[in-house]
């Protein structure tokens, strides 16, 4: 021995205090009788007494190892701080040496620029790829090569060399034509990577005084033909100015895509900063809970075109729900680009104001109902997002309005608009304002609009506008800009312009009657074209009269349908299928149908007239062999007011 | 003059060197017994351990080791079941502590440049620094924590064998992991035989850690002196820990052949050199011993 000596024995650490039900447990020792009265009593406590029994050992339990603590790091303790200190020194160099190893390895940076986009990178790209283009799902394939704008569109890819699973697409194209940017690319990332595309987290970032749209996504993928499908992680980074769209996309594994987007995000820079941001916040507005309600009735409409050989959306509005069906109440405007309907319009279902929606089907405006001489539009989805037959009644429920009955609306009568203006990030945003009057020329239905100073601009269009009872008033359709000379001064003021939802009534009777969307089919009238009639049988005629006043209503139509189509069955777009035979009432509301009905039969009666509800009735005509050749099954037709 | 040695010394002796030779053997041999396995059975390639095997085949040479550590501390022998208590707390903390220090405060960096050089400053950095000196530390403070404080630490030897019991548990996790590691393939041999190197290194690396934390215990120096001995010994077997990581990786990987038989003579002659110096520590703090009886050898 040297200089070392035996430890000095390590005093005891202070014991535990005795916990509060230690007198009970002493008598339990102590005392047969005792116990088993103890015993008893503990087994019938409830187990709130229970839990307080025990609540109340916890204050001496914390003190005795605050004690415990206290003793540990005190003087006399074995648990020395100089040994502490020697853990936390070589903790720190453990912490000082990861960082040190994280800037060595760290890859070296370069600066990407190209077409008015820069940015700083990790030097650790192999040469760029052109990225194949990928046919639109949605429509057919157009073989066009694209278009070419100089030097655009750049679309290409690169691979990591230090990890062949992380990939860099920058892709440089034209401005799109809709401003709601943020949309825009959500339906270029969920056409492009289908059904099992789902966005995780999106926001938007100021980055050089420009405000860039950053999304994560998750997308699946083969690595290679054949290979079990894997499930691939991405973050784009995207803004335009106002020339182009930039994007830069990174796909990897989160951790390394994370890496390089640190690198790159604060870096970004485009050539023209126009300083318009992407998009603002929904202003929160305390709604009437009807109000609340209405907001689960109303959609996104986007419409979208094959662009450069790429399915683009190139603009969108608002849709109103108006059928459980799924059937969409929205403005022709949105559907046709001078007088060409559009490629396809994908729906959008709202998850809650100033959220962006889900897109959820497809359509195509040529499948709608058009009715350009007001301005309004029935549509329906009939394709998933990926172009496969789908049927809106497989989604979860439609929540749909109803047709407001009563038509009268008081001046400054408060009313909201619904919708998803381009300014709103792309989320759903409600505007609060009050009836200013009518607008039009009496007798000229088609410029017949209610006036309100609700805000309505771009995207609200085809949005519903309802009242505080969240009753539905109209379609936000336009605005009226009118410019006024005050002094030296101009000032404008904007009026929005709604089309009342009574005008919408042949609209609401498809719905009623049901429809299915059908290629050429765009027309609203309900007559049949032609149909195609039996040689024999009875001819029948009947009166259409209004139910409450017993006035013959003209132009109402009658129909007979076949044998074997029921009322729910009835599809006006399939009415020369399912029409055996019809007429219109004329200015005596008289109907002649123009075929013969074969008898003996039993058959289903449609009649519709606007501004009265349509009436089907399975089984209503009933002919047998003694029924003359002409007869008037019912003598008159009674409608009811809509 | 000095007194003849008492018959039973020698006799105990004898039966601690024959003892030891017999584990030594049992190592050998069971390195030799993969290496049989695979000539008889015709293994071309790698094979697919399940947990259990694995376990078993990480857990043998760390038993005979084990017990070939407990047999150095022949003065006076710690009891048993402290020592296999510390051997699973390096196995089921010490070491999942290691990976979670160096997880948090050093993670993987998924898109790192490395040198290609075998020493470069980044991969001495990381070797040394981060993994050698945060293993060694969780090493360190689970027997600092535990068994330090206990009366049973009586003597500066005890922290050899109390740490490299820890060093022993700590390779049986190392080896776990790395013969399940690459999708639970591995070279039956070549397994066996790192899982017999690994652990005398561990162990090595800790025992002389173990050396410093017995003597700072005993030392009648201020705390100062104590600290200053303590981190010196961390560093030091931290530097030891990872000059073998960065040595072994060199030998087995040269160019872009591999080159595990190379790798693993290599890591047997440095781990065998650790431990032959920690020896010779070993043989001064039993000269030392306030248990050895006067006379004994």
């Amino acid at each position: 021995m040297t200089d070392e000596r035996d430890p000095p024995p390590p005093p005891a650490p202070p014991s535990a205090p005795a916990p509060a039900d230690a007198a009970s447990s002493g008598a339990l020792a102590g005392d047969d009788a005792g116990a088993s009265t103890s015993m008893s009593a503990i087994e019938d406590e409830s187990l709130a007494e229970r839990a307080w029994r025990r609540a109340q050992t916890i204050g001496p339990a914390m003190a005795d190892v605050t004690r415990q603590v206290a003793y540990a790091l005190g003087p006399a303790s074995p648990y020395h701080r100089h040994d502490f200190i020697v853990i936390a020194l070589a903790l720190a160099m453990v912490a000082g040496a990861g960082v040190a190893h994280r800037r060595l390895i760290a890859p070296t940076v370069e600066t990407f620029q190209s077409r008015g986009l820069t940015f700083t990178r990790p030097a650790i790209w192999l040469a760029p790829e052109e990225v194949p283009r990928v046919a639109p799902r949605l429509v057919p394939a157009p073989s066009a090569r694209p278009r070419g704008d100089g030097d655009l569109p750049y679309h290409v890819v690169y691979t990591s060399s230090l990890d062949p699973d992380v990939r860099m697409e920058v892709r440089i194209e034209a401005k799109p034509p809709w401003s709601n940017v943020i949309t825009s690319l959500e339906f270029d990332r969920r056409t492009r990577w289908g059904e099992l595309y789902a966005a995780d987290r999106s926001g938007v970032r100021t980055h050089g005084r420009h405000s860039w749209l950053r999304t994560s996504f998750r997308y699946t993928f083969a690595p290679n033909k054949g290979d079990e499908p894997r499930v691939g992680h991405a973050i784009e980074l995207a803004t335009v100015d106002s020339e182009r769209l930039y994007a830069v996309t990174l796909y990897g594994p989160p951790r390394a895509i994370a890496q390089v987007a640190a690198t790159i995000e604060p870096s970004l820079r485009v050539a023209s900063l126009t300083g318009k941001p992407l998009g603002a916040p929904a202003e929160r507005l305390q709604l009437p809970e009807p109000v609340r309600v209405a907001l689960t009735r109303t959609v996104e409409v986007v419409v979208a075109d094959v662009v450069d050989g790429q399915l683009r959306a190139v603009g969108g509005g608002t849709g109103t729900v108006i059928g459980p069906d799924g059937s969409v109440l929205t403005n022709h405007h949105l559907l046709v680009d001078k007088q060409r309907p559009h490629a396809v319009f994908a729906i959008a279902r709202a998850r809650g104001v100033g959220q962006v929606p889900a897109l959820v089907c497809a359509g195509s405006p040529s499948r709608s109902k058009l009715w350009p001489e007001m301005d309004l539009a029935l549509i329906k989805c009939d394709v998933d997002l990926d172009g496969r037959p789908w049927s809106p009644t497989q989604a979860a429920a439609w929540p749909a309005f109803d047709r407001r009955t009563e038509t009268g609306l008081d001046r400054g009568q408060r009313l909201w608009v619904l919708g998803f203006p381009d300014v709103t990030a792309g989320a759903l945003a409600v505007s609060g304002g009050a009836v200013r009057g009518l607008a039009g020329e009496p007798g000229s239905p088609s410029d017949n609009y209610i006036k309100t100073d609700a805000v309505i601009t771009l995207g609200n269009s085809g949005g519903p506008v309802v009242d505080d009872t969240g009753a539905l008033v109209g379609v936000a359709s336009a605005v009226r800009v009118t410019t006024t000379v005050a002094g030296t001064q101009l000032q404008s003021t904007t009026t929005g312009l709604v089309r009342p939802i009574l005008a919408a009534a042949p609209l609401f009777a498809i719905v009623r009657a049901g429809w299915t969307p059908r290629d050429g089919h765009t027309s609203i009238d309900l007559e049949p074209t032609a149909i195609e009639a039996e040689a024999e049988g009875v001819r029948l005629s009947t009166h259409i009269v209004a139910h409450a006043n017993g006035q013959p209503i003209p132009g109402a139509l009658l129909m007979i349908l076949r044998p074997g189509v029921d009322a729910g069955d009835v599809d006006i777009n399939r009415l020369d299928d399912q029409v055996i035979s019809w007429g219109r009432s004329g200015t005596d509301g008289a109907v002649y149908l123009k075929q013969p009905v074969p008898a003996p039969g039993t058959y289903t009666v449609m009649v519709t007239a606007d501004g009265f509800s349509p009436l089907i009735g399975d089984g209503a005509l009933t002919l047998d062999a003694k029924t003359p050749p002409y007869f008037d099954p019912w003598g008159e037709v009674r409608l009811g007011a809509d | 003059m000095a007194a003849p040695l008492p018959r039973w010394s020698l006799r105990r002796a004898r039966l601690l060197v024959g003892s030891k030779l017999a584990l030594v053997v049992g190592l050998v041999l069971f390195v030799g017994l993969a290496w049989l396995i695979e000539q008889v059975i015709g293994l071309r390639g790698p094979v697919r351990m399940s947990p259990v095997v694995a376990i078993v085949v990480a857990g043998v040479p760390a038993s005979l080791w084990l017990a070939f550590f407990y047999l150095q501390d022949r003065y006076e022998p710690e009891p048993m079941h402290f020592v296999f208590g510390v051997f699973l707390l390096g196995t089921l903390v010490a070491a999942p502590l290691a990976d979670f220090v160096i997880y948090q405060l050093a993670p993987p960096q998924p898109l790192g440049q490395f040198g290609l050089g075998p020493f470069a400053l980044e991969r001495v950095v990381h070797a040394i620094a981060v993994v050698g000196l945060a293993q060694e530390l969780c090493k360190y403070v689970v027997v600092r924590y535990t068994i330090y404080t206990s009366p049973e630490f009586d003597e500066p030897m005890d922290g050899v064998v109390y740490m490299m019991s820890v060093g022993t548990g700590y390779a049986v996790w190392l080896n776990y992991h790395r013969l399940q590691g690459l999708g639970g393939t591995i070279y039956l041999s070549t397994g066996a035989a790192e899982a017999v190197i690994t652990t005398l290194a561990h162990a090595s690396f800790a025992g002389f850690l173990g050396y410093v934390l017995g003597r700072a215990k005993f030392t009648r120096r201020g705390p100062v002196s104590r600290g200053v001995l303590l981190f010196l010994g961390l560093v030091g077997a931290a530097c030891l820990n990872g000059v073998f990581s960065l040595v072994v990786d060199w030998v087995m990987t040269q160019g872009l052949a591999s080159h595990p038989w190379k790798g693993v003579g290599l890591a047997a002659a440095l781990a065998v050199a650790v431990f032959a110096l920690l020896i010779i520590f070993v043989q001064r703090l039993l000269h030392d011993s306030p248990f050895r009886k006067e006379g004994a050898r």
